[in-house]
């Protein structure tokens, strides 16, 4: 409660401090704010948009938060996802009955996102390599991987600046506007991660393997068991944040500059950062992010310069991540003494 | 809820009641500055405001993610009489958004209309003003001994294979040309790069520098902001070798750009946005249904810059603050210097080749397809 | 205004950020060339007091006068220079440089260590020894020194910086009873000299031994201030826990049963090299409590920490005829040993989980479905039970086992370590840190479940402890045992001695 106290007082003063700077700019800060708010949910267009752009979040909040629960600092996301979306697609290669060609392709695209996982893991557990350094590497590994497939192998015969689209059979349908049932995906993924951090054996093994790996060990938890668990169950959720951009969002394809897939990674770890690493929170915290960046565009259209939302968005992120972050840091110092002992 | 959804109400309601009296720029990316595709469209549609008594309004889009609800949210407004769409990505989202809203008339600077009724497509044979840069670059070449010519090219869509392919044909007619005026054999080669992006001067300006080092010194500029990149790369060569003006050249590509660097950059493949733009409010303010239009050297669409184009372009550098490398006349009479340091039979050939093009007598590559421009790549090497 | 006083404080109080109140209003006088006994249980406030009055920390209220004159010093350098010098608990030293290092090093002004000044320094500190009679040795790494000898340097260290007074947090905790007798006369020594000394404890023989005079804290008060002749120890025991305590539980007569853990030359590998625990052997009983007396830091944590799995180690050892090598944590657990672990914060507890979450950790499977699904309603109702059977004051089982306090949260580690059914139960410092009624009642438990036939590991620097509860007690030192003894030959001056590493013929 403390918490969520502490997180609407931050989110006040970030856009307080936005609109300072949309002040200083001679902008007038309310309605331009109240043209971010039209623009993200003044109608069911806009709603379905900003709830359409927030699913990839929430996928991708999971990916870290479930990384930060078991104590790692997982920023892998970014790689996974964009895999996970280059294997969702290539799906669409195969030739599949309606349906079941979507779930095929969910999970080849999750397995995928575990696949790219597992060297962060294999990495640190046998030579100790930190999954910062591991997960960025393999981020640009995955870029430069999907760029080259999505120029060179999956490209449209016709359009070069994207891929082929997926077949309608491999879509999620769509509910209305922008919005497809992706959103079920994406809700009930958050809600598997709350369920199984909180009421599954292995959930508890992990939360306690982070908050004090050293206390785990001696109850018997294996760490690394906890941690490699951790890591597959996000690499599966960032590469589903990439499987819905490609298959429950139009236009059902990448581009090849792989711009529609954006920073979902990375934007993922702010998100999770915003909702405090919990999966309810996370599910918030997406629909925020989703809401600034849907709702910037209508900023932009009232005559906002785009650089200018950019700071807005920033300086809210900052506020709202500088306390968790703080706390992540604070955490990670015994931690880090503990795994010594725990090794 | 309720509250909610009538404060909603009331705020659609009251938008409803505008009349529609701006036109809308939307660019995919970028937007204005480009000193090129841009900055044209914006020049057309500035015209166009002042020609017909309408407010302009134009924005750019702040994610790729975002293309169909921003568009959405532009129809929404009804504060438009038409929605341009300038750049090739919103290949997907401007025809949906169209076919979301079909009281709202559209149009596609580079794209086809896709048969709806309330977009206009405005296409250009790009290839022509890349053919005719090829006939100059590959004859420069050819008089400095170069063994090739180069182009630095943005995004494989299109629009880029579109000038690829002419600029390619372009080449190899001037090879020919040129054996058959002089009697003298000559090979040149065309080497393209992509640089995968539009909005990336450094990697324009390493793709440059790596061509001029294999020997092409004559370099097409196919990459909106990135290849201003090149620009840099063709004067920092040319004063490494103590010139004031080119070799090596480059090639501007929609805009005049000769003025960025004057003595480095020979001439420009004209891509008339401007008047793609001024031709869609006019289509969009009449009753014609959507169609496509295509603009060539005919319809004064596409061409190599002229002497006039030069000038208007200097003129608008100045007018937009841009930082000139000296007086307007300065400028000028270097870009005219570097046009005539070159031999005369180079425009002599431009020329003849203008003309055949117009009558008819050359036929152009067709590149709107991935197929195609690989035949294209392969023909004209 | 008191007269003759040195140091007064007056009205200190603080309140911690997060809220704790540590001083309420305490007021303490020290008179020049006194020992002054600062006694209390954990948590009193006897340190934070010391901290204030040192610099370390600043007082929320209250004023400090220092010569009459009234003072704020804002770091423990300032308190340094007008002549309060402090010795932690944990001592301020670099490992690797020398005594004499660590003594010049610290000095303001540049070149501290530059051998012209070295050599001034190391006259004037023989000097220093020469009067005190503190000696230690002053060109060997302090790394390499016992704790005892380390904490000499440390003192020497103050006495080299003219302090008039030195606090001195617990300092027995780290030594032989013969190394603290040494340490008294040093601190009568500089009473003699007109310096005074500030002695926290919490041990009575102490403050009787060494005082002039004893100020109690009771929870962040002031209980009474004496003169120590003529304070007899029961009332300042009084004073100290605020209420009478039952008497000890009587251990009964049995003989010991079968033997559960058997170590056979068990060495375990320490930092550098070298081994921190060398080739030892012994065995625990049914019925048994086994007490590893010792100052800390000779081996005990390794040796207990090798024995649940959490370290690497060679030789042989078994529990209940089970061989225990190459076994994990959780395996060797569930051969039926349990582990209240000497660091509650870091091994025993996840502080941020609560009280529920807590009672399970280490066994979680009789909380399960076939699904590995949580049974949430089954392991409220367990740690229900626990709070019941074992006394824990808590606001009910979802508070974060961070809100209770140092003895909740034992009684906590204890009553789950204990509902594992253990053959074996190893305690490692099962009462450090906690309050009277909190030690009694850890003790008695221990002493109940040996009377009930389960074999013990007893593990405490606690030399009253030890001899209270164990049947027998091994004395360890450098990594080895040397010399275990039956309850008959029970002898402090000679436990006292094992510890000190003066081995025993034969």
């Amino acid at each position: 409660m403390k918490r969520v106290a502490e997180t609407l007082t931050v989110l006040v003063l970030g856009i307080l401090v936005g609109a300072l700077v949309m002040a200083l700019w001679g902008r007038d800060p309310w309605s331009s704010y109240a043209s971010l708010l039209s623009g993200a949910l003044g109608n069911t267009r806009a709603l379905m948009s900003t709830l359409s752009r927030s699913l990839g979040l929430v996928l991708t909040g999971l990916t870290f938060a479930v990384g930060v629960r078991a104590g790692l600092f997982n920023i892998g996301a970014q790689g996974q996802m964009l895999l996970g979306a280059v294997v969702a697609l290539s799906c669409g290669l195969l030739r599949l009955p309606p349906g079941l060609h979507l779930v095929a392709a969910l999970a080849l695209s999750g397995l995928a996102g575990m696949a790219w996982a597992l060297p962060v893991a294999a990495l640190k557990l046998t030579r100790g390599v930190n999954e910062v350094i591991s997960t960025i590497m393999l981020n640009w590994v995955a870029h430069w991987l999907v760029l080259y497939l999505v120029i060179q192998k999956l490209s449209d015969p016709i359009l070069g600046q994207r891929t082929f689209t997926v077949p309608p059979g491999m879509r999620f349908p769509v509910i209305r506007g922008e919005l497809t049932w992706a959103l079920v995906l994406a809700l009930a993924t958050a809600l598997f991660f709350w369920w199984f951090l909180w009421h599954h054996a292995k959930g508890y093994e992990i939360r306690a393997a982070g908050l004090n790996p050293r206390a785990a060990t001696a109850a018997g938890i294996s760490v690394k068991k906890a941690m490699t668990t951790a890591l597959l169950l996000g690499g599966v959720a960032a590469a589903w944040a990439g499987a819905i951009q490609v298959l429950g969002r139009f236009p059902y394809a990448i581009t090849s500059d792989l711009a529609n897939l954006g920073n979902l990674g990375f934007d993922g770890i702010a998100v999770a950062l915003i909702g405090r690493n919990h999966p309810l929170g996370i599910l918030a915290g997406a629909f925020f992010f989703g809401t600034l960046a849907t709702g910037a565009a209508k900023m932009g259209l009232r005559g906002i310069p785009i650089d200018m939302i950019y700071i807005v968005q920033g300086v809210i992120v900052v506020f709202m991540a500088a306390p968790e972050a703080l706390r992540l840091v604070r955490l990670r110092r015994p931690a880090a003494k503990a795994k010594e002992v725990a090794r | 809820m309720r509250v909610f959804l009538s404060f909603l109400l009331v705020g659609l309601l009251s938008l409803g009641v505008l009349a529609a009296d701006k036109i809308c720029l939307y660019f995919d990316q970028t937007g204005p500055g480009d000193l090129s595709f841009n900055d044209m469209a914006l020049l057309g549609a500035q015209k166009a405001a002042a020609d017909f008594g309408l407010e302009l309004f134009y924005t750019t889009a702040s994610s790729p993610m975002g293309f169909l609800s921003d568009l959405s949210g532009l129809a929404e407004s009804g504060e438009y009489v038409v929605i341009v769409g300038v750049g090739f990505l919103l290949f997907d989202a401007l025809p949906e958004a169209a076919r979301l809203y079909p009281d709202q008339k559209f149009a596609f600077v580079d794209g086809p209309n896709f048969d709806l009724p309330n977009m206009l497509g405005l296409l250009f044979r790009e290839q022509e003003g890349g053919a005719l840069a090829g006939v100059v670059a590959a004859l420069v070449a050819i008089a400095n001994g170069d063994p090739a010519v180069g182009a630095v090219a943005g995004m494989e869509i299109p629009p880029v294979w579109r000038y690829e392919a002419g600029y390619r044909f372009g080449a190899h007619w001037a090879v020919d040309w040129y054996k058959a005026h002089t009697g003298k054999d000559a090979d040149i080669k065309v080497m393209v790069t992509y640089v995968g992006r539009f909005d990336d001067p450094a990697g324009g300006k390493v793709a440059a520098e790596a061509l001029i080092r294999a020997g092409a010194r004559n370099i097409l500029g196919i990459a909106g902001g990135t290849h201003l990149g090149a620009f840099d790369a063709a004067e920092e060569a040319g004063r490494a070798a103590g010139r004031e003006i080119g070799p090596p050249f480059a090639y501007g590509a929609d805009a005049a750009q000769e003025y960025i660097k004057p003595g480095f950059i020979l001439g420009s493949a004209r891509k008339r946005v401007d008047v793609a733009v001024y031709e869609a409010v006019k289509w969009a303010l009449g009753d014609e249904p959507g169609k496509n239009l295509v603009l060539g050297i005919k319809e004064n669409g596409t061409g190599f810059s002229t002497y006039e184009d030069i000038v208007t372009f200097i003129d608008l550098a100045v007018k937009a603050g841009y930082p000139l490398a000296g007086s307007p006349d300065e400028i000028l009479e270097k870009i005219l210097a570097a046009r005539q340091s070159v031999p005369y039979y180079v425009w002599q050939a431009l020329g003849e080749f203008i003309g055949q093009l117009k009558a008819g007598v050359i036929q152009l590559p067709e590149a709107s397809t991935a197929d195609q421009i690989a035949e294209v790549r392969e023909m004209y090497p | 205004m008191a007269d003759n006083a040195l140091l007064e404080a007056r009205g200190i109080a603080k309140v911690y950020p997060d809220g704790t109140v540590a001083l309420r209003g305490v007021d303490l006088v020290v008179r020049p060339g006194e020992v002054h006994g600062l006694l209390g249980e954990n948590g009193a406030g006897k340190t934070t007091l010391t901290k204030i009055i040192s610099g370390l920390l600043p007082p929320t209220s209250g004023e400090i006068r220092w010569r009459g004159k009234r003072v704020r010093f804002s770091s423990p350098r300032e308190a340094l220079r007008a002549g309060i010098g402090m010795v932690h608990q944990h001592f301020a030293l670099v490992g690797p440089f020398t005594g004499l290092e660590n003594i010049a090093l610290g000095e303001e002004g540049g070149g501290a260590l530059s051998p012209v000044h070295v050599a001034s320094v190391r006259r004037r500190v023989e000097a220093i020894m020469r009067e005190s009679g503190l000696e230690a040795p002053l060109d060997v790494p302090v790394e390499d020194l016992p704790v005892g000898v380390q904490q000499r340097v440390e003192i020497l260290k103050m006495l080299y910086r003219e302090v008039d007074l030195l606090i001195l947090d617990e300092p027995t905790a780290v030594l032989t009873p013969q190394e603290a007798e040494e340490l008294f006369s040093v601190l009568r020594g500089l009473a003699a000299q007109g310096r005074s000394v500030i002695f926290i404890t919490h041990k009575l023989a102490e403050v009787t031994a060494v005082t002039d005079r004893v100020t109690v804290l009771r929870r962040g008060e002031v209980v009474a201030t004496r003169e120590t002749p003529g304070s007899t120890a029961e009332e300042l025991a009084r004073l100290m826990v605020g209420e009478e305590l039952p008497p000890p539980r009587a251990r009964a007569e049995r003989a010991p049963g079968r033997e559960v853990l058997r170590l056979e030359g068990f060495t375990v590998p320490g930092p550098a090299g070298k081994p921190a625990v060398q080739g030892v052997s012994f065995s625990v009983r049914e019925g048994e409590i086994l007490g590893i007396a010792g100052v800390q830091g000779n081996g005990q944590t390794e040796l207990v920490e090798a024995l649940v799995g959490l370290r690497p180690w060679s030789g042989h050892a078994e529990l209940l005829g089970k061989d225990l090598a190459g076994r994990g944590p959780g395996e060797i657990a569930s051969l039926g040993l349990a582990h209240i672990p000497e660091d509650r914060h870091g091994m025993g507890l996840i502080l941020e989980f609560n009280l529920a979450e807590n009672a399970i950790l280490g066994r979680l499977r009789p909380f399960l479905d076939p699904l590995g699904r949580l049974r949430w309603g089954k392991v409220y109702r367990f740690a229900r039970e626990l709070i019941s059977r074992f006394s824990i004051q808590a606001p009910g089982p979802r508070v974060p086992v961070r809100y209770l306090s140092g003895g909740n949260q034992q009684r906590l580690v204890v009553g789950r370590e204990l509902s594992k059914a253990p053959k074996l139960l190893i305690a490692n410092q099962p009462t450090r840190g906690l309050d009277v009624a909190a030690t009694r009642y850890i003790r008695d438990l221990l002493l109940r479940l040996r009377d009930e036939g389960m074999a013990i590991l007893l593990v405490s620097a606690d030399l009253d402890e030890v001899l209270e509860l164990s049947d027998r007690v091994a004395v360890m030192y450098r990594g080895t045992f040397a010399g275990v003894l039956s309850r008959e030959e029970f002898d402090r001056e000679r436990i006292g001695l094992l510890m000190g590493g003066v081995r025993e013929a034969g």
